[in-house]
Formats: structure tokens, C-alpha cells, sequence
């Protein structure tokens, strides 16, 4: 990827014509739907969104900005651009990045040459690396400019607070703000929603008495609270149907939450070659002995239904989830999709139990 | 026109623009406008064979200099300033020849007399016939000076006379509606106002002439261009530099002055005007001023509500710190003078009655941008307009400088089952389309003025119905002090009291 590194901010622009102008290739296109920033300043973070980065202009070619902050040189402040290239069929499409290294010291200097690099009438979407809810010298500045906001909860280690402020947040801000695992989990929502669309099967939801869910656990680099996901699936079930949380207890890794009449029990499947946090099952009891499992296979973007009474089993069928990796329906669910009201609702489910147990 | 087309040569498809023989007389030749632009104008005026061919530029000031002193001077700001690169040598052996110096103080009757008999010697050796263009590089407390001082020495002819005479002034013409109406009853003394060309170099840049061939040669946007389609427009004039080096001058006129009342009333003018009835200089005057003289006045109860100022603090520029306005050279360190204005204006008229047109301007902005926003009004919410989702404006953006060009926010919807409907741009871009660099706005306003032609130039009644929309509030900042100077961070979009200029109205700047 053609690069000029360490340029001068009132430069850039004209750098990334010269890097356009080097391109020989004939049929080439510059291309940007949206401006995206992006903001990390922890190491095993800018690896990974840097790969997330180029499956994004794979699908949705933008400028990137990248805000790479430095903890170890508080006082650095460098500049690169590059083309980033994609091709499609025989047209070369790239996309312009610009990276700012920079160090926490100079941080301020950031949002003003942020507003001088954007392309205008295009959308801003800021991604945000880090805790959203704790940084107060750049985000509230980029906040104000863009229209929306995409965290990943996972950068928290505090569920509870996050879940807090993150709710304010939703309440107050002009601003759209996107949790990735809330989008990661939108495929599992789906399903859920239809296996219990119709009258019976909502009366039988209603009934839950247990809920487990399992999830795959792999250890990887950026991905330090794989939980996270079956915690979401299972506070927007309970902000959904009513359950009122009365405590939460763990042992050898597995989650049990009481939620008075429902009881809900989470863990980690050890085996299984899907990314670290994929869900693996969801299985409801109801009351009345009706059993409903849905299982997601290894290497697989279909979902398993098993719906059986102590009597008898329903024939099981299949629902197709879609490969919510950084693939085309999570890009566009982080991008395109419009938040729903349950998302606050499952906030507010969340801020009602101390998740620090899980760090001990 | 007409009489070029008796001519059996001239043939009615090809566009000449033809200047008579004239000496160019630059009074203020030692000046930073004559080495950046007025000079290197001249030279690719002669690049491109525009330059009458009986032609000579004589420079007027005070500094002792020889005629070879000056030419090289100016071939040295040639090779920086110039937009072609690198000189032509023939081309400058030739033109160099064709520049001149006449040292003299402005208030000096020799030095007009020696100049008058320079003139005539120059008349007889080049063939230039007596005509003579007077450019005014000068502060405007010289202009009637000159003026009379031309008209003493017989160098200023009347219209019936066989050879001509003219004078370039520079904006602003008088800093206030009085000094206006003072300055013009001084020049018209000495010459009509058919021989006064006031400059506003925003006339001369392509994309502003283009604003005329946008409006009245598209059909699809003239039927849109009213009040039934368009909900607002933004005109924006930033600029991430600070004052530079002019603080002395800066002081005396600040933003409402220096850019306001003349580059952006004449960007409104052509955006809003009326089609003219031909593209003859009266024609087009005449409908540029009805549409000034229809602008409502600034109400004088609750002024800020309608326009507000600022003033730079210190910030980041391209991630550079950079000084507040008031620590500047030349600045007041208590200067109640405004870097940045915004605006409220409304046009009385048929065509705009309703449509709000925000105006802004600024020093220290974080990128320098000038352009025209026609926002469309919001589609009806019957489709596409969900609770969920909203539908963005359409936007038609006119970029003005940089990355000259034209473009249109239209709504698309994402690929996909189910999927949302997002933004795009369809853009046009000059330097994409048309590859060479367009001519600078001095070469094609001199070249107008040495033909004749004050259609890009701004006639008096224009500056005098300016001057009148503004006056009332010059004198409101006059006599009220701001206590919150600075207030606004260099780097960001100008004050808080800009942004609620347009929240008030349910609206927003736009984000350049």
C-alpha cells in the first residue's frame, strides 16, 4: 500500500492526490461513502482494527482516519497517508487513510485537524476503541460532528458502570451510538424473534423458568471478555419479557443470574473453531416442560431449532443466521442499521448487576 | 460586440475579447499586489497571446529604482507567483521589455508631470495610442488624490474623447456608506463612473462566472431555484490563515468590511439575482442591484439575533499552535475588532420570500473553503421519512476555492433486503474535467477592463446598497463593546453565536 509518511497536516491532501496521481493503473476509482474515524490507543487494538478496517473498505469504501494514540511518546504527532486499494473485476478502487500517531500530550490537537480533513456532506462515523464512557479530552469534541458513534463494550471493564452511563448517553446525545455486540448479536435476535412469533410459542417465552446459554471461548490477543455477548442476548430477553434481576452468583467460570421466577445460566464451550464470544446455543424451559434449543454448529452460519415437549419432539429446522464477523451483514448492521429502543431497555438491565465478579 | 462583428474577419463563433493598445500605470508598484498578482496576470495575459500587442506597464511609486531594477523584481516574483511554471525565457525577454518604472511620491505634481510625457514618449515608440488603465494598488485614503492629480496633469480623458482613460480601484470603496458616497462624489469629479472599475477579485475567479452559466444555462436548476424548493442556502468564506501581516489594516476594517460586504454580497447578488435580460454589463448590474436593494434591512432591536461576530483566541491550525487575534502584530492587545461574522439575511422579493440565507466569514476556521449551499427543502415524510430513519437534504454545494467545482447530496438506498437509505455525492470537479490550470481572476479582470467590458467589475449603485445593509450595524459594534473577546477557538467553526444564528431556525451549518 503506497504510503508518505510523517507529512505535514496542510499537506495531506495534496499528498494523497500525489499517491492517486503514482497509481498507473488505468481503470482506477477513488471511492468514499463515509468518513470513519477511528480512535484506539492500546497496541493489541490497532492490530485488530486495522484488519477490521480493510474488511470495511472491502465493502464500504470510506477515508479513514486513524487515531492511533501513544501511551509510550506522550508527545508525538505524526501524520501518514496511504491509498488503501481494493479491487473489484478490473476496477482498482482506493480509498484514502490517514493516520495520526499521537500522544496523549497532544491529544487536543486532534479534533481541529479532524474538521479540516473530512470530505463534507458525507457521513461521520466515529469509532471509538477504547471506553467511550471514560474519555473526556477528544471524543466529546468529535462527538459533536458526527453522526454516529461505534464502541465495543468489550473495551470495558466495568459492565455495570459502561451499561450506566452508556444509557445517559442514549438519552442525552444527539448522536447515534452503535455497540458491536449488540450488533454481533443481531443474527441471534432475529432467529429468536422468529422461532417466537406466533401466539403459542410468545405464551410459551413467557413461561421461561430456565434459560442457558453457551459460547465459544478462545483466547485471542483483543478479546479479553468473551462473555460478553451471551450477556447481552440474555439482558434483552429479560428487558423483553419483564424478569425482574435479583442476584448473581459464578463459579469456575460459569454465570448464574437470578431473576426470581427465571433462572439463567451462562458458560463457555471450550472447543469450537468460531470467534471467541460467538454463541453456541440458547435453550428456554418453560413452566409446562416445553423445551427450545437452538444450536449453532462449528464453522457454520445456521442456526438448529429443537422444539420438544416431555411427550414428543417437533421436527427440527433450520434458521440461516447471518456470519455477523466483519462480514457484509455486520458491516451494514454497524453502519447502516438504526438502533431500537430494546438496546437502551437492555442497558438498563445490565446497569442493575455488578459485573466486576467476572474479573475476580 | 456589435462592432466587432462588422468586421468581414471576425467570425461570429469564436470569442475574442479584443483590448486596445494601452499603457497600464500601476500606482503602488512596490506592493505585495502588483509581485503576487497583478504582474504575474499580466505575464500569462501574454502567455496566452491576450495582451494587446501595442502594450507597456509602467510602475508608480516612491522607491528609487531603475526600469532594470523593477523587471528583474518582477521576474522574480514571476517565477514564484505565476500559475504556469517555469518561465518561458523568450517570452519574458519580450515581455520584460514592456515593463517600465516612474518613481514618485502620489501627492507629487512633477512626478504626474513627468509621467504624463513618459506616457506620450512610450505612446510614440509602442504604438499604445493614449490609452491608459490607472490601477489603484494603493490604500484608499489615495484614490481621489490620485484621481485629481491625473485629471490636473491631463492624463484622465472625457468618454467623447477618441483615446480612453480608466481606473482600477481596489475594494473596499470607503469603509463606511458616508466615506463610500464621499469617495464617489470625489472620483466622479474627475471621470464618469463609466471610467471607474472597482475590483472584487471574486468576479474574476472562474467558478464565480460560472455561477451565471450554472443557473441561466441549466433549465433543471432554474425551476428549482426559488422559494417553493429551496429551504436555505449557506454561503461560507473561511480561511484558516490569521491576519498575517496586515494587523495595521486589519484593525481598521475588520471581516464585516474586508470580505463581507463586497466578495460575499457579490457571491449572494449572483446566486440570488433575477436572469438578466443580456449579458451586457447594464443588463447585469441592474439585476444584481435590485436583488441587493431587496435584502430586508437588519432590524435594529435584537441585532445579534440576526448577525453576530467573533474573534480568534489561540488553537490548532493543521495541528500547529497559533496565536489569539489580540497577540498578532500590529493588533491591539484589547482590540474589539471582529475576525469572523455571521449572518441572517431574508430577500423581499417573489423568488425568495421565506428563504432564510445564512452568510458566514472567518479567520482561523480549520480549513480554507469557499463556497455556495442551496439545501433543498426535505422531502415530504410520507415514504421515506420513518420514525427510525430520517432522509437527508438534498444539497447542491458550488465550491468556489478550493477544489473548485460543483456537487449533489442525493439519497440512495443501500444495497441490500431491508436496508436504510444513505447519503451520496454525485461531484464535478474542475481540475478532474478540464485538467489546465484556469486562468487567475486578475488576468481576466485586467484584460476586461482593457477592453472595456465592467461586467465583472462592481458598478456604484451595487457598493452603495451594500454599504446601506451595513452601516447601521457597524455602527451598533462601534458604539457596543464585546466583553467576551475572543470567542471563538482558532481551528474550530467561529462562535457559539453562530451556531444558535441557525439552531433558532431549526437548522445547522454545514460541516465543510
Amino acid at each position: 500500500m503506497p504510503t508518505l509518511k510523517n507529512i505535514d497536516v496542510s499537506q495531506v491532501e495534496k499528498s494523497l492526490k500525489e499517491l492517486w496521481d503514482e497509481e498507473t493503473e488505468k481503470n482506477k476509482i477513488k471511492a468514499s461513502l463515509f468518513n470513519l474515524i477511528i480512535y484506539t490507543h492500546e497496541e493489541r487494538r490497532t492490530s485488530y482494527f486495522r484488519e477490521v478496517v480493510h474488511s470495511i473498505l472491502e465493502k464500504y469504501p470510506s477515508r479513514i482516519i486513524f487515531i492511533e494514540g501513544n501511551e509510550s511518546d506522550p508527545q508525538q504527532f505524526e501524520v501518514d497517508v496511504s491509498n488503501e486499494p481494493i479491487g473489484i473485476g478490473n476496477v482498482l478502487i482506493t480509498c484514502d487513510q490517514i493516520t495520526i500517531k499521537c500522544g496523549v500530550e497532544e491529544l487536543h490537537r486532534v479534533p481541529s485537524v479532524i474538521l479540516s480533513l473530512i470530505i463534507p456532506d458525507l457521513p461521520i462515523y466515529l469509532l471509538w476503541g477504547q471506553d467511550p464512557t471514560s474519555e473526556n479530552t477528544i471524543l466529546p469534541r468529535l462527538e459533536e460532528f458526527s453522526r454516529r458513534l461505534i464502541f465495543d463494550s468489550e473495551c470495558t471493564s466495568n459492565l455495570q458502570s459502561f451499561s450506566q452511563k452508556m444509557g445517559t448517553k442514549l438519552k442525552e446525545k444527539n448522536i447515534e451510538l452503535i455497540d458491536i455486540s449488540w450488533a454481533l448479536i443481531s443474527g441471534w435476535r432475529d432467529a429468536l424473534s422468529t422461532v417466537f412469533h406466533r401466539k403459542g410459542k410468545i405464551a410459551q417465552l413467557q413461561k421461561t423458568q430456565r434459560l442457558t446459554i453457551s459460547y465459544y471461548r478462545k483466547e485471542t490477543d483483543w478479546i479479553h471478555h468473551p462473555e460478553t455477548q451471551a450477556i447481552y442476548l440474555q439482558a434483552w430477553l429479560a428487558s423483553r419479557l419483564g424478569w425482574k434481576f435479583q442476584k448473581m452468583t459464578t463459579e469456575n467460570g460459569q454465570i448464574t443470574l437470578d431473576y426470581g421466577d427465571v433462572s439463567v445460566t451462562i458458560f463457555a464451550e471450550p472447543k469450537g473453531s468460531l470467534a471467541s464470544g460467538e454463541i453456541a446455543s440458547v435453550e428456554f424451559a418453560s413452566t409446562d416442560d416445553q423445551f427450545v434449543r437452538l444450536q449453532s454448529p462449528p464453522k457454520d452460519s445456521k442456526v438448529l431449532v429443537h422444539c420438544s415437549t416431555l411427550e414428543h419432539c417437533d421436527l427440527p429446522y433450520t434458521l440461516l443466521i447471518p456470519d455477523m464477523q466483519r462480514s457484509f451483514a455486520f458491516l451494514k448492521e454497524i453502519f447502516y442499521h438504526y438502533p431500537s429502543s430494546h438496546y437502551g431497555e437492555m442497558l438498563t438491565t445490565l446497569a442493575k448487576v455488578d459485573w466486576r465478579q467476572l474479573n475476580q | 460586440m456589435e462592432e466587432l462583428l462588422e468586421s468581414p474577419l471576425v467570425e461570429e463563433t469564436r470569442e475574442m475579447k479584443v483590448a486596445d493598445p494601452c499603457i497600464l500605470v500601476i500606482f503602488g508598484a512596490s506592493g505585495d499586489l502588483t509581485a503576487r498578482k497583478l504582474i504575474p496576470a499580466l505575464y500569462n495575459l501574454a502567455r496566452d497571446g491576450q495582451l494587446p500587442a501595442h502594450f507597456a506597464c509602467v510602475g508608480f511609486a516612491r522607491r528609487d529604482k531603475t526600469h532594470e531594477q523593477f523587471r528583474e523584481e518582477m521576474r522574480v516574483a514571476v517565477e514564484e507567483f505565476s500559475r504556469v511554471q517555469p518561465i518561458d525565457e523568450t517570452l519574458w525577454h519580450t515581455f520584460s521589455e514592456q515593463l517600465f518604472y516612474h518613481r514618485s511620491e502620489f501627492d507629487r505634481d512633477g512626478g504626474y508631470e513627468s509621467l504624463n510625457h513618459f506616457l506620450k514618449d512610450l505612446d510614440q515608440e509602442l504604438g499604445t495610442k493614449g490609452n491608459r488603465v490607472f490601477y489603484l494598488s494603493t490604500q484608499p485614503s489615495f484614490f481621489s488624490l490620485i484621481a485629481q492629480k491625473l485629471n490636473a496633469h491631463g492624463l484622465l480623458y472625457p468618454l467623447t474623447d477618441s483615446k480612453w482613460s480608466r481606473i482600477i480601484v481596489e475594494k473596499p470603496f470607503g469603509h463606511d456608506l458616508q466615506s463610500a458616497e464621499e469617495l464617489q462624489k470625489e472620483l466622479t469629479e474627475h471621470l464618469s463612473e463609466k471610467q471607474i472599475y472597482r475590483i472584487d477579485h471574486y468576479l474574476g475567479k472562474e467558478t464565480v462566472q460560472n455561477l451565471l452559466v450554472f443557473r441561466f444555462g441549466n433549465a433543471i436548476f432554474e425551476s428549482l431555484w426559488n422559494n417553493r424548493h429551496i429551504d436555505h442556502i449557506q454561503i461560507t468564506v473561511g480561511e484558516e490563515i490569521g491576519i498575517g501581516k496586515r494587523g495595521r489594516f486589519f484593525e481598521e476594517a475588520g471581516m464585516l468590511r474586508d470580505i463581507v460586504q463586497n466578495h460575499m454580497m457579490q457571491l449572494l447578488s449572483l446566486v440570488a439575482m433575477e436572469p438578466p435580460t443580456h449579458l451586457t454589463a447594464k443588463a447585469i448590474h441592474d439585476e444584481k442591484v435590485k436583488v441587493l436593494e431587496a435584502i430586508r434591512p437588519f432590524p435594529k432591536q435584537a441585532l445579534h439575533h440576526h448577525i453576530v461576530r467573533g474573534q480568534y483566541s489561540k488553537g490548532f491550525i493543521h495541528g500547529q499552535p497559533v496565536l489569539p487575534y489580540r497577540e498578532e502584530e500590529n493588533v491591539s492587545p484589547t482590540s474589539n475588532v471582529e475576525t469572523f461574522v455571521a449572518m441572517r439575511l431574508l430577500i423581499d422579493n417573489w423568488r425568495w420570500a421565506g428563504v432564510p440565507f445564512y452568510l458566514r466569514a472567518g479567520k482561523r476556521l480549520p480549513k480554507r473553503a469557499t463556497e455556495i449551499a442551496i439545501a433543498f427543502r426535505q422531502a415530504p415524510g410520507i415514504l421515506f421519512n420513518l420514525s427510525n430513519q430520517s432522509v437527508d437534504q438534498n444539497i447542491l454545494v458550488i465550491r468556489i476555492q478550493p477544489d473548485e467545482g460543483v456537487s449533489l447530496k442525493i439519497n440512495c438506498k443501500v444495497p441490500g433486503l431491508g436496508s436504510p437509505i444513505e447519503p451520496v455525492k454525485m461531484d464535478f470537479r474542475y481540475g478532474s474535467y478540464f485538467g489546465l490550470t484556469p486562468p487567475e481572476a486578475y488576468e481576466r479582470l485586467i484584460c476586461d477592463c482593457m477592453a472595456g467590458d465592467s461586467t465583472l467589475f462592481a458598478r456604484y449603485d451595487e457598493v452603495l446598497a451594500s454599504w446601506s445593509l451595513f452601516d447601521p450595524v457597524l455602527k451598533d459594534w462601534q458604539d457596543s463593546l464585546t466583553a467576551d473577546f475572543p470567542n471563538y477557538e482558532s481551528g474550530t467553526w467561529g462562535p457559539a453565536d453562530a451556531e444558535e444564528l441557525l439552531a433558532r431556525d431549526g437548522r445547522k451549518w454545514r460541516l465543510i
